[in-house]
C-alpha cells in the first residue's frame, strides 16, 4: 500500500515539470510573435519616415523655386521646413551648362533621401515669336511661309515677295499680332555667358575606352579632356559628365548621350545620332542630317574671336532638336557675321536667338530672334526674305527655354533628373 | 520507472509567481500592440491624401476643405508659407473618432 502512495506522489510532481515546460514553449511562440510584429511596427515606422523624406525634398525643390535668386551657388543651404518633426533639407544649387540643377537633400539622423531637378526660368519676352531687328529693310515672304504669335518686325515692315518662281501663298502676312523691333536685339543676360563659360569637376584625360559611364548629379563632375579631336563612337554616358577638347568633337550615331555637355570650338553631330546634350562651341556646330536632339537640348556657339571660316551652327535636312539654339559674338564684324542655317524639313523646336544672320528654310515652333535672315538661291541671294519657312507658336506650355535674355524669378522645372 | 523528486510548497510558489510574470508581461505587450495597431481607415486615408495633393497641384486649386467618410476625415488646409505669396503650405490632418491621427505637410509653388 506504501509503495503505491510514493507512485501517485511523484506523478503530481512531474505534471508541474510539464506545465512549466508547455508554459515556457507557449513563451517563446508568443513572444516570437510579438517579436514579429514589433519588426512589422519597426518597419512601418521606417517607411513613413522614407515617405516623409521623399515629402520633403520635394518640398524643398518648391523652396529653392521660390527663393532660387536668394540661394548661393555651390554651397549648401540646410533649412527647416516646417519647423516641428522631421523636416530638415540641405538645398544645393549648381549651374550645368545653360541650365541650372537644384538638389534637395532631406535628412533625419542617419537616412536621407535627395532629388535632382533641371531648372530655367521662364520670362514675359518668351512670348514672342518673332523678333527680327530693325536694320531698315522689311521682311519679305514668299512660297509657303507662315508666321504665327506675336512678332517684332522693322518698320518697314513685311511683304509678299516673289523668289523662284514662287509667290506667297497664304491670306495673311502674320497670324498674329505685330510691333515694331529695335535695332539691335534684346540683350544677353552675361551671367548666363559668364556661366557657360566656367568649367568644373574633376579633370580626366579622355580615353576612347571608356564605355560606360554614369555620374550621378550629387557627385563631382567628371571632366574628359583632350588636345586631340575626341571621337564619341559607342560609349554610353549619362550625367555629371563633361567632355572638351581644344580642337572638336566628333559624335558618332552609335554613342548614347544624356545630360552630359560637350565644350569644343568645333562640335558635329553625326547622321542619325539621337540624344540629350548641351554643345557649347565656339567656332563651328555641324547637325547632319536625321538627327534628333531630345529636350533640353542646347546648342551656342560664342564666337571669341574672327577666324577665316565664318562661325556658324548648320542644321542639316530632317533634323529635329527640342531645346535651345544660340549664337552671339564677342567680337562682331558686320562684313562677316556669325550665321544659323536651318534647312529644309528640319525643326527646331523651342527658343532661337542669332546675334547674326539666319537662314530659315525649316520650321521653328516657339521664338526666334534674329539680327537678319538671308536666303540663298541657285540664282540669287536675298536679304530679309524667307522662302517656304514656318514660325509657328504651338510650343507646350511646360517648355522652359534657357534664360537668354533676362533672369525672371519664375524658376521652372525642365527636368527631373530621379 | 523513475522516480522525480516531489516538489515542495516553495517550489510551487516560484512556479506560480514565474507563470504570473511571464501572462502579465504578455498581457501588456499585447495591450500596448493592440493599442498602437493602426486601423484600417488609416490606411484608406493615406491613399486619399496622396490623390488629393495630386488634385491639388494640377487642378490649381489652394483651397482648404474637410472631406468626411464613414470612417475618417481628412482636413485639408492651405495657407501662404511663412507670409509668402510665391508658396503654399498644404497640411493634412487625419482623423478618426475625432482624433487627429497623422498630419502630413507639403510645399507647393503658387502658380496662380
Amino acid at each position: 500500500m506504501k509503495s503505491i502512495k510514493k507512485i501517485d506522489f511523484n506523478l503530481q510532481a512531474s505534471a508541474m515539470v510539464y506545465a512549466l515546460f508547455l508554459l515556457t514553449v507557449v513563451s517563446i511562440i508568443i513572444g516570437g510573435l510579438f517579436y514579429l510584429s514589433s519588426l512589422n511596427r519597426k518597419l512601418e515606422s521606417t517607411f513613413e519616415i522614407e515617405e516623409i523624406l521623399v515629402n520633403n525634398s520635394k518640398s524643398g525643390i518648391v523652396y529653392a523655386q521660390a527663393n532660387f535668386l536668394e540661394l548661393p551657388t555651390n554651397k549648401n543651404v540646410t533649412i527647416r521646413l516646417f519647423n516641428k518633426g522631421i523636416d530638415s533639407v540641405i538645398l544645393t544649387k549648381q549651374n550645368w551648362g545653360a541650365y541650372q540643377i537644384i538638389t534637395s537633400q532631406a535628412v533625419h539622423n542617419q537616412k536621407s533621401f535627395t532629388k535632382f531637378v533641371m531648372v530655367g526660368s521662364q520670362s514675359k519676352s518668351d512670348l514672342t515669336n518673332l523678333y527680327l531687328a530693325d536694320q531698315g529693310r522689311p521682311l519679305s515672304l514668299s512660297g509657303k511661309t507662315k508666321i504665327e504669335g506675336l512678332c517684332h518686325l522693322p518698320q518697314t515692315g513685311v511683304k509678299r515677295a516673289y523668289i523662284s518662281g514662287t509667290s506667297y501663298e497664304g491670306t495673311k502676312l502674320i497670324y498674329g499680332q505685330q510691333k515694331t523691333s529695335e535695332k539691335q536685339l534684346p540683350k544677353i543676360n552675361s551671367d548666363l555667358i559668364l556661366q557657360i563659360n566656367q568649367s568644373s569637376g574633376e579633370q580626366q584625360e579622355w580615353n576612347n575606352e571608356v564605355l560606360n559611364y554614369h555620374v550621378p548629379f550629387d557627385s563631382i563632375t567628371v571632366h574628359f579632356i583632350s588636345n586631340a579631336p575626341i571621337i564619341i563612337q559607342n560609349q554610353n554616358l549619362s550625367g555629371k559628365i563633361i567632355i572638351e577638347s581644344t580642337d572638336s568633337v566628333i559624335i558618332s550615331n552609335e554613342a548614347m548621350l544624356k545630360d552630359i555637355i560637350i565644350k569644343s570650338p568645333k562640335i558635329i553631330i553625326e547622321n542619325g545620332f539621337r540624344g540629350n546634350i548641351q554643345c557649347l562651341a565656339t567656332e563651328i556646330i555641324r547637325i547632319e542630317e536625321n538627327v534628333i536632339l531630345e529636350y533640353p537640348s542646347v546648342l551656342s556657339l560664342i564666337e571669341i574671336q574672327q577666324k577665316e571660316q565664318k562661325s556658324s551652327i548648320q542644321i542639316a535636312e530632317n533634323t529635329q532638336i527640342v531645346g535651345s539654339v544660340f549664337l552671339m559674338s564677342e567680337v562682331p564684324n558686320f562684313r562677316n557675321p556669325i550665321s544659323l542655317d536651318i534647312s529644309d524639313q528640319s525643326i527646331v523646336n523651342g527658343f532661337v536667338y542669332c546675334n547674326g544672320q539666319t537662314e530659315l528654310k525649316g520650321t521653328v515652333n516657339g521664338s526666334i530672334y534674329t539680327q537678319s535672315f538671308y536666303l540663298k538661291t541657285a540664282s540669287s541671294a536675298y536679304q530679309n526674305h524667307l522662302l517656304n519657312a514656318q514660325i509657328l507658336n504651338n510650343l507646350p506650355k511646360e517648355f522652359i527655354p534657357i534664360p537668354l535674355l533676362e533672369m525672371s524669378d519664375q524658376i521652372k522645372i525642365v527636368q527631373w533628373l530621379n | 520507472m523513475v522516480k522525480l523528486k516531489g516538489a515542495t510548497l516553495i517550489d510551487s510558489l516560484i512556479a506560480v509567481t514565474i507563470s504570473a510574470i511571464i501572462i502579465a508581461g504578455i498581457s501588456f505587450a499585447f495591450g500596448f500592440l493592440l493599442k498602437s495597431e493602426r486601423p484600417i481607415a488609416f490606411y484608406k486615408a493615406k491613399e486619399e491624401i496622396n490623390l488629393l495633393h495630386e488634385n491639388l497641384v494640377h487642378s490649381k486649386a489652394y483651397f482648404s476643405d474637410t472631406f468626411e467618410h464613414e470612417t475618417y476625415t481628412i482636413e485639408q488646409k492651405v495657407e501662404p508659407y511663412q507670409g509668402s505669396t510665391k508658396i503654399w503650405l498644404v497640411s493634412y490632418t487625419i482623423k478618426i473618432n475625432n482624433k487627429n491621427i497623422h498630419t502630413q505637410n507639403h510645399l507647393v509653388l503658387n502658380e496662380e
